[in-house]
């Protein structure tokens, strides 16, 4: 169990059954991305001696007789926006480079060590997680490791490639408006962004508050809900963790589909879009038998109100230095900041009215079912360097705006969504988004377990 | 200076703030944008305003309050 396709769960129970150690699996996945990720670059960060040490104390906490938890020596990296002891968190930044290192770990990265990860080191991002290419000007592209020619997609880009290439089994990473699903679509594997509030976003840098959150990559459902059931629950540390009762995932996984009701989303959801993903959405549905359609109301307009509270927060939070040092931020975020800092704040208050009156509206429509389906990306991953601007339906889209178009009306309301994905035969990855109402994970695992068993959807790992 | 404009399928490029515009809008905040970057972020603002036009012109009623997450 050191080999690239090895789940996170089948090496936690070989560390734990002493059929493997953790220092082994460490060292293999060391090995990996000493080989592998020159060429990726989707770590920025690798922490080589410090997982080593740490492996080997898991071993012999496991020699000792003691339970180093459900994750015992499964490697694991994190975005570079969360906190780590000792290390500085960039956020993709030069700016935040010159800050000192982080006195301890982001919430979510101390569940995971407490579970017995290993945390191998940190991964590549788009500035400021303002991006869905991970094209970073400060420390280069990540590539896609189904085609390097391609992005990983972003703003998680490096947890995507990372997990996708076989790196490791789990990554953490941010989705603001579409940072895990879109970069796990474009990369072929697992992504949930939870309920908003159901992971704590302490210790993780924000950028849009309103819409932050944290979530897990993984190459199996299986995989993802373990790395979920350790991190969801409670924080009195991010003012927006929810205190709702936590509903493990795990057991979800394999449970029985029958009797949920299922639709499609239509509307906006099919539209805006090349064929592939649409298809993409069509397998699934017929796998699932899945007849029923709904159309969500005002979803263009949620994804506009989405744009201006993103903008408008993320140029707050980063206003002093976007009037004292603008030119050393990422050219790709450097215009968008700074024309956020110039949206009217009655655009502002409208749109977070507006967002209350989309949640009513949304809630209404999960009265009667319980899983929707809509595409996650409107594209394959595109090039690297690909042009601004692409020709859709006959009119000139912007690539880096038009590839949320699926996804921002999702977060906009915090709903849980698992993006799975869907690979058609000699055809880059693509993913469906599974949608829920709030804090009902557990059915979508439940679903996504079964695409899975059904060979419907699969992440194999990539190159 | 905001003309409206309205996009049915999602905020476009549209041009209704010119480069001047942008340049004045900063500076009642204090905002220096270098001449370099004055094109890009006038596109940048005219996306986000044609955003806008779809966000404010959606009549909410006025019991329709935001949620934003404050505990005192």
């Amino acid at each position: 169990m050191t080999g690239p396709d090895a789940a996170a769960l089948a090496i936690a129970a070989d560390v734990r059954a002493r059929r493997v150690s953790a220092r082994e699996v460490t060292t293999a996945a060391l090995a990996r991305i000493a080989e592998r990720d020159g060429r990726l670059r989707c770590f920025t960060h690798v922490r080589a001696e410090a997982a080593l040490a740490e492996a080997m104390h898991i071993d012999a906490r496991v020699a000792a007789g003691q339970d180093p938890g459900p994750l015992a020596g499964v490697p694991f990296a994190v975005k570079n926006l969360f906190d780590v002891e000792g290390l500085t968190t960039l956020a993709g930044s030069k700016i935040f480079a010159e800050r000192p290192p982080a006195a301890r770990d982001a919430t979510a990265v101390a569940a995971l060590r407490r579970a017995g990860a290993v945390l191998l080191g940190t991964l590549n991002m788009d500035e400021f997680a303002f991006g869905f290419t991970t094209e970073n000007a400060h420390y280069g592209p990540t590539r896609n490791p189904h085609d390097p020619a391609r992005v990983p997609g972003g703003s998680s880009g490096g947890s995507a490639a990372a997990v996708a290439a076989g790196l490791v089994p789990i990554a953490l990473g941010s989705d603001t408006n579409g940072s895990i699903r879109v970069p796990a679509a474009f990369c072929g594997v697992f992504g949930l962004k939870p309920t908003y509030g159901r992971v704590s976003r302490a210790g993780a840098a924000l950028f849009a508050a309103s819409f932050d959150h944290v979530g897990p990559f993984a190459r199996s459902v299986a995989d993802l809900a373990a790395a979920f059931d350790a991190i969801q629950g409670a924080d009195p540390a991010d003012p927006v963790a929810s205190e709702a009762p936590v509903v493990p995932a795990s057991p979800h996984v394999g449970r029985e589909t029958e009797g949920l009701r299922l639709a499609v989303a239509t509307g906006h959801f099919a539209r805006n879009a090349t064929d592939a993903p649409l298809a993409a959405v069509a397998r699934v549905a017929k796998a699932l038998r899945v007849t029923k359609q709904v159309e969500l109301p005002e979803p263009h307009r949620a994804r506009a109100a989405a744009m201006v509270i993103t903008a408008s927060e993320g140029a707050n939070l980063h206003l002093e230095d976007l009037r004292t040092r603008a030119k050393d931020f990422d050219p790709s975020t450097r215009d968008r900041f700074l024309a956020g800092a110039l949206v009217p704040a009655s655009v502002y208050a409208q749109a977070q009215r507006f967002r209350a009156w989309y949640r009513a509206r949304v809630a209404e429509l999960f009265r009667d079912v319980d899983v929707l389906l809509a595409p996650t990306t409107p594209w394959v991953a595109p090039l690297i360097g690909a042009p601004r601007t692409v020709r859709l339906d006959g009119a000139d889209v912007i690539v880096r705006a038009h590839t949320g178009v699926f996804t921002q009306p999702l977060s906009f309301i915090g709903l849980p969504v698992i993006s799975v994905p869907v690979t058609a035969p000699d055809a880059l990855p693509l993913g469906v988004q599974l949608i829920a109402a709030p804090f009902r994970e557990a059915v979508l695992f439940r679903v996504a377990a079964r695409l899975e068993a059904d060979g419907v959807v699969a992440a194999p790992v990539a190159g | 200076m905001y003309s409206r404009g309205m996009s049915e399928s999602g905020p476009g490029p549209a041009t209704r703030v010119t480069a001047d515009d942008v340049e004045r809008l900063a500076a009642v905040i204090g905002l220096p944008i270098s001449p370099a970057d004055l094109p890009s972020v006038t596109v940048a603002l005219n996306v986000l305003l044609s955003a806008a036009d779809l966000v404010t012109g959606f009549p909410l009623p006025d019991d329709v309050e935001a949620a934003p997450v404050f505990r005192p």
